[in-house]
């Protein structure tokens, strides 16, 4: 009757820490990590998460990542489109400055591409 | 019972290994991502576990910059006779893309009852300027620009072209599908199954990603978030939108499409956004369906079967029942 009951209380406890590291594993997989690559051209010129703040210039574009977004605050390209595209923070959004070929993307799970 | 207790202990002991082991994520996929400017748009494309992607992109680069280089309107001397050229001179000798590119334009002429014209380059260029100076056009401006459209033709003798009456030629609206088309096509031709090819968001075609359906966002016009999140795969989505291209004069939006059938800025949609075969087809389609009201689009949409998804006031506006979404 003893070894029974030791038996339930195993049984119990390595169930609830196999359900436990399940919810959590899951939880933490759906969890929307996002990565902030910049190209010049064709080369990456920046990749990290878009938790960790940043200000880059390149050439005469000014990119910052702040408060988990990412945008482009001045340009001295003629249409600024890439300025008027404002602030960003979905996976697969993009900010791109065409006359100075510069390239925004934000890759995380929730989506492949943004169109 | 005591070998029985035993065995059931062991049994619980190797679940318990297995779910702890269960959760180590294994991701060994390699993704090749490569980027160009073309078309006054930026083209991305990933590759999945793909072999010599770089060679593909560069063969898929030259298609596009191809494109671009004949179905310019607004310069001359780009290495090919393009557009421009032939606006500029009526008649001229021009080459295999470009002849090519022109007869599908007319072919989107005509299966789109005229909701496409490829001659209304110089409506197009007019109201480009206007609303970029904050100005709107004339009726009667607007009036004189879509008679010449309407009453001009295109003539073939081979690679010689010439232009019958006052409209300008303007491929805006499907050279870049096309291209995209071409590129697809070619990706078709060596196999290449694993990919996402994004050209300048209007125009995508997607493989899968070693199997499994891409999620593709669904860009509010007037904000930052998604409307909607597609789940799909193995298939081309070509949309109109005014996102990053309409033009505020007098506290009112007004559309960079040009509707070929009443001379206006286009306005009954944010986005409008078709799913299915042929990237170039859908890119006129799209441009059409902009212009036409829902009941027409959809019946026309219908014809084809082909699915749509459309927004208005940053929200969905309608669907195709049955459509994927994540």
């Amino acid at each position: 009757m003893h070894k029974f009951r030791n038996d339930i209380i195993l049984i119990s406890i390595v169930l609830l820490v196999s359900v436990v590291s399940l919810i959590l594993f899951f939880t933490l997989s759906q969890k929307e990590d996002l990565n902030v690559y910049i190209y010049k051209d064709q080369e990456l010129v920046y990749n990290a998460p878009l938790s960790e703040d940043y200000d880059l210039k390149i050439d005469q574009v000014h990119i910052v990542i702040e408060n988990q977004y990412v945008y482009v605050v001045r340009s001295d390209c003629k249409d600024q489109v890439c300025v008027h595209q404002g602030k960003i923070n979905r996976a697969g959004q993009t900010i791109a400055c065409l006359p100075n070929k510069i390239s925004i993307r934000l890759e995380g799970k929730q989506v492949d591409v943004g169109i | 019972m005591v070998r029985g207790g035993w065995m059931m202990k062991k049994f619980i002991l190797c679940l318990f290994l297995l779910l702890l082991t269960s959760c180590q994520s294994v991701d060994e996929t390699k993704v090749d991502t490569y980027l160009f400017y073309a078309m006054d748009t930026k083209i991305s494309i990933q590759f999945y576990n793909v072999e010599d992607s770089k060679e593909i992109c560069d063969e898929i680069e030259k298609i596009y910059l191809k494109y671009d280089s004949v179905a310019n309107d607004y310069q001359s001397g780009l290495g090919d006779i393009n557009v421009y050229d032939l606006n500029d001179i009526r008649k001229i000798k021009i080459g295999d893309e470009l002849k090519e590119l022109i007869q599908f334009s007319l072919e989107m002429k005509e299966d789109t009852n005229g909701y496409f014209n490829p001659f209304i380059g110089k409506l197009t260029h007019a109201w480009k300027e206007a609303l970029g100076e904050g100005k709107l056009l004339s009726d009667d401006v607007i009036k004189a620009y879509l008679n010449e459209a309407l009453n001009t033709t295109i003539t073939f003798d081979e690679h010689m072209v010439e232009l019958i009456g006052n409209g300008n030629l303007d491929l805006g609206g499907i050279a870049k599908g096309y291209a995209t088309y071409r590129a697809e096509q070619y990706l078709k031709e060596i196999n290449c199954e694993h990919f996402l090819l994004n050209a300048g968001s209007s125009n995508i075609v997607l493989g899968s990603k070693l199997g499994e359906p891409f999620k593709v966002g669904l860009s509010q016009a007037y904000g930052n978030q998604y409307f909607s999140i597609l789940n799909i795969l193995n298939t081309c989505v070509s949309t109109s939108s005014v996102k990053e291209q309409h033009y505020l004069v007098d506290g009112q939006y007004y559309s960079h499409i040009i509707n070929a059938k009443t001379g206006y800025p286009a306005n009954l949609y944010d986005t409008f956004s078709i799913i299915g075969d042929h990237s170039g087809k859908l890119d006129a389609y799209s441009t059409a369906c902009f212009c036409m009201e829902l009941k027409d689009a959809k019946k026309f949409l219908n014809e084809k079967k082909l699915k749509f998804i459309c927004s208005k006031d940053n929200q969905l506006y309608d669907q195709t029942e049955g459509l994927k979404h994540a």
